[in-house]
């Protein structure tokens, strides 16, 4: 049996190469006519809805242009960037500042724009706060007491981080961040129902979501109040590879540009708009990178203000910079296609960390110290040696108080990092979170067998994730065992080992989503990695906790080392492994329901969907399902594990 | 102290069994052997006694390479080959360990596989090493596991796991597992030391019988100097990794005994004493 497996995993490590080596392959094709696109639509509702409403729209495009059109829906922004960046995604819907970055790194350009179905050029980025709040206008807000706590958008959000950072805060010199008591980033989703729920004083969304949120919780639209509305966003911009050969172009281009406007019959042009109205499209419009100029615009206005409030510089050096900026604004209008070379809103991501970072909490340090020093006290005293009996070693007191002060010290050091004050806030708004959970009664089983579908899925990815993690941890958990392996070799596999198990299966699943697409394999894959790490650590503890005994006498024989591996190693680790590795079964199953949020299938995906959406009743229905499944998987692997033991 | 005495070596050949010279192994300060000289000739049957901690273990783990001897220090040979030399192990020090076979204290044994399984082992220095990994060995080798098992006794059980088995039962297969390495010689480290005294007396007459019969070279540590007069011709002696005593059983007293075992001598000889 042990022979048999052996066997297979020789086999099977030496296919893996191969295997990976054509996936990657693949996916590159020079740019000869191509036959088939993929089409990237954004994410902002469930994609099962947007794959409904996007069907007749694809199969048109396909029909006209005379491709085939592969559409593929994405979690979020930057999965898009990186699918078109790699080629996955040819042409796609992008936002506008997803859009901005799309023409930056991703190769992508600017061909057409949509407008709205009433025809309108644009929408707005507004602030929300709750319908009985005491702020009415900006002034009331931007007093900067710090009393606020104010929801920002997403990073890569046009109406939810720029406009707002670039019509407000940066004309003013004010960095949110030290203006407000607290500043998250969430989606537009989330930031509507914290301001509703009065979780977030401020908030920024904008219209269309508004629009969205009328048509499926008017409820919650009814305890809001929008405090600002910013000047026009544009629409939409559709962005193709600049790459993409010219006879595709043309068929893309001719496509964008006839659909609802020319049709053989005034009935088929009626369908078409039909179409076009159900994804909230008017028709599209020509366009080019010019297309984006506001948002650069938007992004220059931000990126001066912060060089005006920048204290660290000097003036000379605020000058020179303001000056470039200047230039760079000018710019814009002349040369409408440069691209400008600025620095990246990743850097306003970045910002409210930073300025996090300057003020070093002496006072805190302080208290923290302090408190570790009285511990170190109390807990020497209180192990004194009392009364008759055998005396603790002063060595051995001052070590156990340390450690225990040590503790105490760390406690009190990540209380206000974790928040931990905010606990009583748990039980003053538990009526909200009943609230919340009130929406989850109301179970909608509609598409049960969709989810049924989805969760096997998931168990798909978690069994083929766990499997290869099995394969790859058994070298590498032997490599890492000091009995077996000698030092440095297991000096350098431990350490990377440790590198595979501390970054997390999300970092791992988007790195894999742009070599291997989005999907199920790119689960598989950041799975196997993530688990390789960690099994290898638990094979190598088995391996070293092992008696050495049978190993020798195997050894003593005249075998070669690794017939001491196979014969006197394995034999005896094996039901240990063998638990450890169907436990890890158990943890990949949940695991792989969060890797849905990257995008990489399965019921998590479905599941991520339905909670942006606002789809509770459904959401709660995925929620059963996978409980069920995860416990079933659990209850399975104990009853196997018990058996080995 | 080195009175060789050399009873009738059967099937002699050119080389002796077994030769040490001046090897010593230190455990940081401490000194478990200390320039070991020693010659065995083929099929002889040695004792090798002494108090615990003398060195009766390290002296014969020295013997197939598994414990290093001291930089620098000493050479060993077995069948007229070097096993190792200045603290450093021969080249194919494996095909060296096929001709010895190795019985522990505590078995060694792998004990979730079957008994039939442990004494196939024994083959693993002499089939190629791709069988070796499959686990494919071959029949004959198959056939030769079984023989041993019958013959050391325990062939009813081959097919149970080892770990279910007795102490007794285990001892007897990790014997046939040398059978099956073909061993010309088999060290053997206090292999009755767990065992209950009628399993010991079959272990004892087994590789006296391996001996006489098979003209194996056994040397064998024991802790009980009864046992050691009763199934040796010869017996070596060590004291804090020296060799205090070397001859044949018969000149052993008590007053020697004394000198060899110190404050354990009662413990380790009452029952010889009663004997004599």
């Amino acid at each position: 049996m042990i022979r048999t497996v052996t066997a297979c995993l020789l086999v099977l490590l030496l296919l893996a190469p191969a295997t990976l080596a054509q996936e990657a392959s693949a996916g590159r094709h020079a740019s000869a006519p191509r036959t088939e696109i993929n089409f990237g639509v954004l994410p902002t509702e469930s994609s099962e809805n947007l794959s409904i409403l996007w069907q007749p729209f694809i199969d048109d495009m396909a029909k006209m242009t005379g491709l085939k059109v592969n559409v593929l829906f994405v979690a979020d922004y930057s999965s898009l960037i990186e699918a078109m960046r790699f080629n996955r995604v040819q042409v796609a819907w992008f936002s506008n500042k997803s859009g901005l970055e799309a023409v930056r790194r991703a190769n992508g350009e600017v061909f057409a724009k949509a407008t709205y179905p009433d025809g309108a050029p644009g929408y707005y980025s507004i602030l929300l706060v709750p319908a009985d709040s005491p702020y009415h206008t900006l002034d009331d807000i931007l007093k900067c007491d710090k009393t606020i706590n104010f929801g920002m958008g997403d990073p890569n959000s046009t109406s939810g981080t720029l406009a707002p950072m670039a019509y407000i805060f940066a004309p003013r010199g004010i960095d949110p961040t030290e203006c407000f008591r607290n500043v998250t980033n969430a989606s537009h989703e989330a930031n509507g129902l914290a301001v509703a729920n009065h979780l977030l004083d401020v908030a920024t969304n904008n219209t269309t979501n508004l629009k969205r949120l009328k048509r499926t919780r008017p409820e919650v639209l009814n305890r809001l109040r929008v405090l600002w509305q910013s000047p026009l966003i544009q629409t939409d911009p559709i962005i193709w590879r600049k790459d993409l050969d010219q006879r595709t172009k043309e068929k893309v281009m001719y496509f964008f540009m006839t659909y609802g406007r020319r049709a053989d019959s005034p009935q088929e042009l009626l369908r078409q708009r039909k179409v076009l109205a159900e994804l909230d499209f008017g028709t599209f419009l020509p366009s080019s990178n010019a297309h984006l100029d506001p948002i650069r615009r938007m992004e220059i206005v931000r990126d001066m203000a912060e060089v005006r409030a920048d204290p660290h510089l000097s003036e000379a050096e605020r000058a020179a910079r303001l000056a470039a900026l200047q230039a760079k604004l000018k710019s814009l209008g002349a040369e409408e296609h440069r691209i400008i070379k600025a620095k990246g809103v990743d850097a306003l991501a970045g910002k409210s960390n930073r300025s996090r970072f300057k003020a070093v909490p002496w006072r805190r340090l302080a208290f923290t110290l302090s408190i570790g020093l009285i511990a170190f006290a109390l807990f020497f005293w209180g192990s004194a040696s009392r009364g008759p009996g055998p005396k603790k070693p002063v060595r051995d007191r001052i070590f156990d108080a340390a450690v225990g002060a040590v503790f105490l010290a760390l406690l009190v050091w990540a209380y206000v990092a974790a928040e931990i004050y905010k606990t009583p806030a748990l039980i003053h708004n538990a009526d909200k979170m009943g609230e919340y959970a009130a929406g989850f009664l109301h179970m909608d089983w509609k598409e049960g067998w969709l989810y049924l579908q989805q969760m096997s899925v998931t168990i798909q990815i978690a069994l083929w994730g766990t499997f290869l993690s099995i394969l790859f941890a058994i070298p590498f958990g032997l490599l890492s065992s000091r009995n077996v392996a000698p030092a440095p070799v297991v000096f350098v596999t431990r350490r990377l080992m440790d590198a595979f198990r501390s970054i997390n299966e999300l970092v791992v699943g988007t790195m894999f989503v742009v070599t291997v697409g989005l999907g199920p394999f790119a689960g598989v894959m950041a799975l196997a990695l993530h688990t390789t790490g960690v099994l290898a650590k638990l094979f190598s503890e088995a391996v070293e906790a092992m008696d050495p005994g049978p190993v020798e006498g195997v050894r003593a024989t005249g075998a070669r080392p690794i017939h001491e591996v196979i014969w006197g190693v394995i034999p005896q680790v094996a039901p240990l492994w063998t638990s450890y590795a169907l436990y890890r079964f158990e943890t990949n199953t949940r695991s792989a329901t969060i890797l849905g949020l990257i995008g990489a299938g399965g019921i998590g995906q479905l599941l991520f969907e339905q909670i942006r959406s606002f789809q509770y009743g459904k959401t709660a229905a995925i929620l059963v399902i996978i409980i069920v499944a995860v416990t079933l998987v659990d209850m399975l692997s104990q009853v196997l594990r018990k058996r080995l033991m | 102290m080195a009175e060789n005495s050399k009873p009738a070596g059967r099937g002699g050949g050119n080389a002796p069994a077994l030769v040490v010279q001046h090897s010593s192994v230190s455990f940081g300060p401490f000194k478990a052997l200390d320039g070991v000289d020693l010659k065995v000739d083929t099929g002889e049957m040695v004792a090798l006694i002494g108090a615990s901690g003398s060195g009766k273990s390290t002296l014969l783990r020295t013997l197939n390479g598994l414990q290093v001897t001291d930089p620098g220090s000493g050479r060993i040979e077995v069948f007229g080959r070097k096993v190792q030399r200045d603290g450093r192990l021969a080249k194919g020090l494996r095909y060296r360990r096929r001709d010895i076979g190795f019985i522990f204290q505590s078995f060694n044994l792998v004990g979730r596989l079957s008994l039939f399984t442990n004494a196939l082992l024994g083959c693993l220095g002499r089939i190629p090493s791709w069988r070796g990994v499959l686990g494919a060995f071959p029949n004959e080798d198959r056939a030769h596991a079984m023989a041993a098992l019958e013959r050391v006794g325990v062939a009813e059980f081959a097919g149970r796991r080892t770990a279910k088995l007795s102490g007794g039962q285990m001892q007897r297969a990790a014997i046939a597992r040398a059978l099956v390495q073909r061993a010309r010689m088999i060290l053997a480290d206090e292999p009755i030391a767990s065992l209950d005294p009628v399993s010991a007396r079959k272990v004892m007459e087994l590789l006296q019988e391996l001996n006489a019969r098979d003209g194996l070279t056994v040397i064998v540590s024991l802790h009980q100097v009864d046992y050691a007069m009763r199934y040796c011709q010869r017996v070596i002696a060590l004291k804090a990794g020296k060799i205090v005593f070397d001859g044949p059983a018969s000149a052993l007293n008590r007053s020697r005994l004394i000198e060899i075992y110190g404050d354990e001598y009662e413990d380790a000889f009452w029952t010889a004493e009663a004997a004599q």
